[in-house]
């Protein structure tokens, strides 16, 4: 496991494994064997047998295994602990953040994000994953939304939102393979496995109440391979919307408050960064049926937007909980590089300026140069 | 041959003479020696696996027939499948010349029907032509029990005297398969068809043909060296690889030289027969396909945190969804199977109280179980709840036991989290255990194969496909490479076989762990330095017990305690007598401390054993009386019967059944002496307060296991058993004195070549001080 393991302290005893026996060529065992004939690293048994060249490397020396008490599945590795993370990372990063010149804000956002995942990984290997289904919104709930989405009005954001998005998003990829379905208000619980990419099916699902149908382990296997091909799709038409919409953005706090009322829902923060920046300045209510759209089908994205108000109700809502603790590393290079050509020589002074603000921090060079405090 | 034969009853006479003289002189291991002398030949007289050489009471020995069998006009090893389906079909019994029963015909027909009937003729002109054959066929082809009686009626065993021999690497198996074909021969089994069985051996003078456990015919071929009884050896289930079977193949491939009249055929159920092939000479191969049906394999996406619970969700999971059909799991221990019957049980009855699922039954299986629970995995599933209700089904939880060998029907789904436990020996540190290890891939492939014998089926692998890939050998070793080999090489030297090197086994053992069982026989003294078999050590070889058990029951006569260490060597034989059910631990271990000896666990064992001999003689409920007392009545029971037989050895090798007065104060340290004398190589020394230091090469730090009744009052105890676990532990202790271990052990414990453990040198070098000075103080006077 390396440095990050968990430490296991065992005193071994002097030689262990005996070697002084099996180096010791007095002992009564090797005479007997050497006056037969035998010699050291040579098997037993006939002389030139036919049969010789299938001899297992048991023949040679003793078969070794290792022990095993708990109930650990074949393949599986040891269950990873909280404190297998390594520490002050994120720290780390923020100061490296800081270097290349994002804003205090955006760091924060960062740090929010982070101990959200930290949050939910706790609970869910606590307590195990719950998995939930949306039942479509309560019908009282449908005009307010249509209100809000009015007022909202699009205002311009700076770009950092957009690499923060990208950078969430980074996040969101890496777990993909495990999603984790929540409803606010209603909670009808149904095996994640029964929603494909089928548009047909989707519409069938609408209709189910409750769908008790579990699968067999066979369908699951299937299903989840769709599922994670799906998974791909939906990351490519978010890719192609967020550049769609980097230029008209919505204000975050705005379009989040609008997310609260419209139910919507999402409830880790990678997703909540995620609409921000792909909400777009068109009417709200189709927007938002075309990119549950897009979640389920990439071909349909666009031409689909304006019948697509009916579907309103059913709520497509795959938050992904994050699954390894690798997740809380998001590419920071990636952030980075979209500066506008135009922007240029703002973003080199404000680098200058957090530069020279790290460099002012005793506590952040001490991370940076590993200094321990004493 | 009958010359040879009389020559060995006047020696056998000459020795009976001598032997009262004998009884009086004092038991000593050189008194044992001298009844020795007279080599092995004339042991046959007295060997029990023998006893019916001399026999011939009966016609068969001189080769008659009944009156009109229709077995009249064969010709030995020139018969056909159609002259003996002929036979088959006669009206009157072609062997005991007695009418067919209505059963036999009903049984017939099924026979029929096996796979490996169509292949008969097949099978007989492979084996007429050669010499050694190898057959493959799939468990459920009908081997076990078809191939023998092809070849009793091409072999006619009665014309020659010869019989036919099958070994089966399971006892159970040996006894369940010579009854059923006993009821297809339409015989009473023990006459034409019998079996042999450590501890039991039921034939007569009339088989022809016989099962047996393969350790069965090794021990046979220890007196009868080119096991000329038989005229045909069947080596069933030897994919499995047994100790017992690895060694008899060496042998055989030797004797079949020597003998071109003996036949061999080599069974295996598995398709790596290509070495059993290269290994005897490229003997020509013969497959039969099993009954089977196509079977899908499912993995797991992604490794199983916890694979019992995965296979409890499974199952359940496969009872709520699939269609009708039995479930198999496998797991890998009794209290794993135990616990998890239990989870399961619970969760189905939640799940039929919930929703319409069928009924469920769970059934265990595991070796240790008594066999009227085993029984129940051939039960029918029970029935749906209602008239066209979801059907039943049954969950049969098992070991490996279930993997080969054993057929169940009905099993459709086949639950694998790729474990079993199994054995394994570390040489360097003498430890052999049991350990939970991933199982091979042909071993998975047997696991899902079960799945289609009645039907097409499932079968869910608790893994991934990667790991099925990466992480399994491709074939379980074969046992003799993760056992203590000590008793095999005692029972090689008895066979004969001298250059223990060139022995020309299939899989040879590792040199480390040869070594190491030359070096304990000789620490026993069953092996002189020069490496040859001492007296001592064939007498050991009698006996069907490990050497050290063997030493100890040989040498107890010395100590005056050879009643009591018979005992003990028949408790220690079978598994734990003593019952701790998981809910009800304390009242299980206050029933122990009833018997609680302070000297330790052996001493405790013994006082069972004679209270429940008490109960019995008293004629009270020896059932009922365990069941109080948290004792297995069955294994108490079956200790009883191995002491019965050991007790005849002991009886046939002259050693004598003394007793030392029980009031006399030396009657438990007799006992403990008389351990020593067998388990000396098993010590541990307190290292400090409940931390104990086994000695020499094993020298790990233990505790003593929390089922001991000992008291912390020794500083050196003996134990039976290193137990393995996350913690290691010793089981059944009983506390000795170091002075013992010089006086009986001086070999082994000698001060002077101590190397390591200096504080163990140390205190063994004040032992032997103060045991000179008493003894020059004794002088003195």
């Amino acid at each position: 496991m390396g440095l990050a393991g968990p430490r296991n302290r065992r005193k071994l005893d002097y030689d262990p494994n005996n070697t002084r026996w099996t180096r010791d060529e007095t002992t009564f065992g090797q005479k007997i064997l050497r006056s037969q004939g035998w010699q050291p690293g040579k098997f037993l048994g006939a002389q030139d047998a036919a049969h010789a060249q299938l001899h297992s490397a048991a023949s040679l020396a003793p078969i070794k295994i290792n022990l095993k008490d708990d109930t650990l599945g074949l393949g599986a590795k040891i269950r990873q602990k909280q404190s297998d993370e390594c520490t002050g990372l994120d720290v780390f990063k923020d100061l490296l953040g800081r270097l290349n010149g994002k804003s205090e804000e955006t760091l924060e956002k960062q740090r929010q994000v982070r101990s959200e995942i930290k949050t939910n990984l706790f609970v869910e290997r606590r307590y195990g994953p719950m998995r939930f289904v949306s039942g479509g919104l309560l019908v009282g709930d449908q005009r307010m939304e249509e209100l809000v989405n009015k007022k909202a009005t699009p205002t311009p954001v700076k770009d950092e939102s957009v690499s923060e998005a990208s950078e969430a998003e980074s996040v969101k990829k890496e777990k993909k393979d495990k999603k984790e379905k929540k409803s606010k208000k209603r909670k009808t619980s149904e095996s994640e496995e029964s929603d494909t990419s089928d548009s047909k099916r989707e519409k069938k699902r609408k209709k189910r109440s409750t769908a008790g149908d579990e699968p067999s382990n066979g369908d699951t296997e299937v299903d989840k391979s769709i599922k994670k091909k799906k998974d791909k799709k939906e990351k490519k038409s978010k890719r192609s919307e967020q550049a769609l919409g980097g230029e008209n953005d919505t204000e975050p706090v705005d379009s989040e408050m609008k997310r609260k009322k419209s139910k919507k829902s999402k409830d880790t923060p990678q997703q909540q960064s995620l609409s921000n920046s792909a909400e777009t300045s068109e009417d709200g209510a189709s927007e938002k049926a075309r990119k549950k759209e897009k979640k389920r089908e990439k071909k349909r994205k666009q031409a689909d937007s304006a019948e697509a108000n009916e579907v309103t109700a059913t709520m497509e809502s795959s938050t992904a909980t994050p699954q390894d603790s690798g997740s809380s590393t998001p590419n920071n290079a990636d952030a980075s590089t979209p500066q506008a050509l135009s922007a240029r020589h703002r973003s080199r002074s404000r680098h200058i300026a957090s530069k020279r603000k790290a460099f002012g921090d005793m506590q952040a060079l001490n991370q940076i140069f590993m200094v321990k405090p004493v | 041959m009958a010359d040879e034969r009389s020559s060995k009853v006047s020696k056998f006479e000459r020795k009976r003479s001598r032997s009262p003289a004998d009884t009086n002189s004092s038991i000593k291991r050189a008194k044992v020696e001298k009844t020795e002398d007279d080599g092995d030949k004339n042991t046959i007289e007295h060997n029990p696996y023998l006893s019916h050489w001399n026999d011939d009471s009966n016609g068969y020995r001189e080769g008659k027939l009944p009156v009109g069998s229709a077995l009249k006009h064969f010709r030995r090893r020139e018969t056909t499948a159609k002259q003996a389906s002929k036979a088959e079909e006669g009206d009157n019994n072609p062997f005991t010349g007695q009418p067919h029963s209505e059963q036999y015909f009903s049984i017939l027909k099924t026979r029929r029907n096996l796979p490996v009937h169509k292949q008969r003729q097949e099978f007989l002109d492979a084996y007429q032509k050669s010499q050694i054959l190898v057959f493959v066929g799939e468990t459920g082809s009908g081997k076990t029990t078809q191939i023998p009686q092809y070849v009793v009626y091409d072999e006619l065993p009665h014309l020659n005297h010869k019989m036919v021999a099958c070994t089966q690497p399971r006892r159970v198996a040996a006894m369940s398969v010579a009854q059923r074909v006993a009821d297809e021969l339409d015989v009473n089994i023990g006459e034409e068809v019998g079996y042999s069985i450590r501890f039991e051996d039921k034939t007569s003078s009339k088989t022809i043909l016989k099962y047996m456990t393969d350790g069965m015919l090794l021990r046979e071929a220890m007196h009868d060296h080119a096991l000329s009884r038989y005229s045909c050896i069947i080596l069933d289930e030897a994919h499995e690889r047994t100790l017992a079977t690895d060694i008899l193949m060496a042998l055989l491939k030797g004797i079949t030289q020597r003998r071109p009249d003996l036949k061999l055929i080599v069974m295996s159920a598995t398709l790596d027969a290509q070495k059993f092939q290269r290994y005897f000479f490229e003997a020509p191969l013969l497959v039969v396909p099993g009954r089977t049906h196509p079977v899908e394999i499912f993995y797991t996406p992604e490794p199983e945190k916890d694979y019992v619970e995965g296979a409890i969700r499974t199952v359940l999971q496969i009872h709520a969804s699939e269609g009708e059909g039995d479930i198999l799991l496998f797991l890998t221990g009794e209290e794993e199977i135990e616990d998890t019957c239990r989870k399961i049980s619970l969760e189905v009855d939640e799940l039929v109280r919930e929703t319409d699922c069928g009924p469920m039954t769970v059934c265990p299986l595991y070796g240790t179980l008594p066999p009227h629970q085993q029984q129940k995995i051939f039960d029918p599933p029970p029935p749906p709840f209602r008239k066209g209700g979801r059907p039943g089904r049954k969950c049969i939880i098992s070991t490996n036991i279930a993997e080969t060998s054993l057929t169940i029907d009905g099993i459709v789904y086949v639950v694998d989290p790729g474990f079993s436990k199994q054995k394994i020996y570390n040489p360097r540190l003498r430890v052999e255990s049991l350990l939970v290890s991933a199982i091979s891939k042909a071993s998975a492939q047997q696991r899902a194969g079960r799945a289609g014998r009645t039907k097409p089926g499932k079968c869910f692998r608790l893994y991934t496909e990667k790991a099925f890939k990466e992480e399994l050998i491709e074939q379980t070793y074969p046992e003799i490479l993760r056992s203590n080999l000590a008793n095999t090489v005692l029972e090689l030297k008895k066979l004969g076989v001298e250059d223990l090197v060139h022995f020309d086994l299939m899989d040879p053992p590792a040199p480390e762990t040869m070594m190491r069982a030359l070096e304990e026989l000789n620490y026993l003294a069953c092996l002189d330095d020069e490496g040859e078999l001492t007296q001592l050590g064939g007498l050991a070889s009698e006996f069907p017990l490990d050497p050290a058990l063997a030493v100890m029951l040989i040498s107890s006569p010395e100590f005056y305690c050879s009643n009591e260490i018979l005992s003990l060597t028949a408790l220690l034989s079978v598994p734990q007598i003593f019952l701790r059910p998981a809910q009800k631990r304390r009242e299980a271990d206050e029933m122990k401390n009833l018997f609680k000896h302070p000297d330790g666990d052996h001493l405790t064992m013994l006082n069972v054993y004679h209270a429940f001999k008490g109960v019995l003689s008293r004629g009270e409920d020896g059932k009922k009386w365990c069941h109080q007392h948290y004792l297995s009545f069955r294994h108490l029971s079956s200790a009883d019967n191995v002491r019965a037989q050991l007790k005849r050895i002991m009886e046939t090798q002259g050693l004598d059944l003394v007793s030392t007065d029980f009031s006399d104060r030396d009657y438990y340290t007799n006992i403990r002496r008389a351990l020593v004398a067998g388990f000396f190589m098993q010590v541990a020394k307190r290292e400090n307060n409940k931390i104990y230091r086994t000695l020499k090469d094993n020298n790990s730090a233990v505790m003593l296991h929390p089922s001991t009744v000992l008291g912390a009052d020794y500083d050196w105890v003996i134990y039976n058993e290193f137990v393995l676990t996350s913690k290691q532990y010793v089981r059944t202790v009983t506390g000795i004195r170091p002075e013992w271990l010089l006086e009986l052990a001086p070999q082994y414990y000698d001060i002077e070549s101590w190397e390591g453990q200096k504080d163990v040198k140390q205190a063994l070098k004040a032992v032997a001080d103060k045991m000179r000075r008493r003894a020059a103080m004794k002088a003195g006077r």
